[in-house]
């Protein structure tokens, strides 16, 4: 079994209209991580990164090996999209002095050591899904490569020039306009939908289960099956709206569990909002599952990019402690599935989903402690 | 004038990787080997301490590759254009 024992966040909920961008559009940003970037000494990534990197914590880790360790970097990207060698000057625009830093396997492997993880470091390029998919990874090195440890950090370049503009050319955020128009971030609905980008981190340690029986920490939850899959598509930056690959990968995930669908009660969706990852997450869940409530957290955080698969599942087990599925923000029609209103968390698993550009879908399924 | 050591000192723990910890140095021959400072540190080193000093960015200084403290000292005052007022002021800007 694998147990997730520690983690960290960041998040916001801070909005701020960019209107000298090419496609004008609201982000979730930390105003902070851009400071000075100019300078060419500071990285906006690494500075989002750091909120979720815990001084003590990264001490405990580094002092108190446990055996086999891997660290992976789940980056969205093969390099942060910030060095964009496009032409910008916007308020988001940076020089970087150091380049190997833009690498994210070099910023993988300094990180990596500062946490006493020496034994495996790799990065994941899987786009949106590649925090969730990591998972996957996970599960593979504890239960078939005999790792005890694999530590997961997860941040994308998500504010940036490069990511705002191609999002906007792709019209898959909430443009300035349609907000103008009264359009909000939603999912799911009939009125209100899309996203806007945002930053975001997250920091998680999984432990195999003989890691845990030695120790005296009380798990967060257990991590019970991650799987990934793909579908048939030519559109590598489209989605199958019959949900064909988030049906691949929930079938997978609960197939190599061993889990019913009866036994999933709460879903954590993709969530964008757009108009094909709606039909296509809707139509799987209803093709998969039986009785669950979905919640989405896109519309308070943003799109964190890579990050939003794994930082919405720890967002999700934070609220569970305090007793609550929260609710989709800003849908405008009663619905007890696809939560209008927050509930109590029915008893049963969790089923959090990712998707990603290049037609990658991943799927995890975890229990709360 | 800025105490040097404890400029290098400061610079060398922002530059090192997220809270993993080095040895201060006490005095100027100290190698930064020793110290547990590796050359991907003291590349980050170099270009902060560049960035303190004033010095552009130039094939040259990307050929810097100082062993000890007081190496890295005489490279600064030979190149250097300005100079930081004092740590605390020197931290705000790379830090």
């Amino acid at each position: 079994m694998i147990y997730l024992t520690h983690y960290r966040t960041a998040s916001t909920t801070s909005v701020e209209l960019f209107d000298d961008i090419v496609y004008p559009q609201k982000v979730n940003w930390f105003p902070e991580s851009y400071a000075r970037s100019k300078s060419g000494l500071f990285y906006a990534p690494h500075k989002v990164a750091e909120k979720v990197l815990d001084a003590d914590l990264m001490q405990s880790l580094r002092e108190n090996p446990v055996g086999k360790t891997a660290f992976i970097l789940a980056g969205g990207n093969a390099h942060f999209a910030g060095i964009s060698q496009r032409p910008y000057n916007t308020r988001l625009t940076y020089q970087y002095k150091f380049l190997p830093f833009t690498l994210t396997q070099v910023y993988a492997g300094r990180i990596a050591q500062a946490c006493g993880a020496n034994d495996h470091v790799v990065t994941d390029a899987s786009a949106c899904a590649s925090s969730l998919k990591t998972l996957m990874d996970v599960q593979t090195l504890i239960k078939f490569y005999n790792f005890d440890r694999v530590i997961v950090l997860t941040v994308e370049d998500g504010v940036s020039d490069a990511v705002l503009e191609f999002f906007g050319e792709s019209k898959a955020v909430l443009t300035q306009k349609q907000e103008d128009a009264g359009i909000l971030p939603s999912a799911f609905d009939s009125k209100n939908f899309g996203f806007r980008v945002g930053q975001g981190a997250a920091f998680a340690v999984f432990d195999s289960e003989r890691v845990l029986n030695k120790s005296t920490v009380y798990p967060c939850a257990r991590l019970i099956g991650a799987y990934s899959a793909s579908e048939s598509s030519t559109n590598a930056i489209g989605q199958c709206e019959d949900g064909e690959g988030f049906v691949k990968a929930i079938q997978g995930v609960m197939g190599f569990s061993g889990v019913t669908p009866e036994q999933i009660s709460i879903v954590k969706t993709h969530g964008t909002g757009t108009q094909s990852n709606n039909l296509a997450e809707k139509t799987a869940l209803g093709n998969t599952l039986k009785e669950f409530v979905a919640t989405s957290y896109k519309q308070k955080i943003g799109h964190t990019m890579g990050a939003s698969g794994l930082l919405e599942t720890l967002l999700l087990l934070d609220d569970l402690k305090k007793g609550v599925v929260p609710a989709i923000e800003n849908r405008t029609e009663t619905d007890k599935v696809y939560l209008s209103e927050p509930v109590s968390p029915p008893e049963g698993l969790i089923l959090s989903l990712a998707a990603g550009m290049g037609n990658i879908y991943s799927a995890a399924i975890l229990k709360g402690f | 004038m800025v105490d040097f050591i404890e400029l290098f000192n400061m610079v060398a723990k922002v530059a090192k990787p997220v809270h993993m910890s080095f040895t201060p140095a006490t005095a100027m021959e100290e190698k930064m080997a020793d110290l547990g400072l590796d050359s991907l540190d003291g590349l980050v080193m170099m270009m902060y301490l560049c960035e303190l000093y004033g010095i552009p960015d130039n094939d040259e200084t990307k050929d810097w590759h100082p062993t000890t403290i007081q190496e890295t000292y005489d490279l600064m005052m030979a190149n250097k254009t300005t100079e930081p007022e004092s740590v605390e002021k020197a931290k705000e800007q790379i830090k």
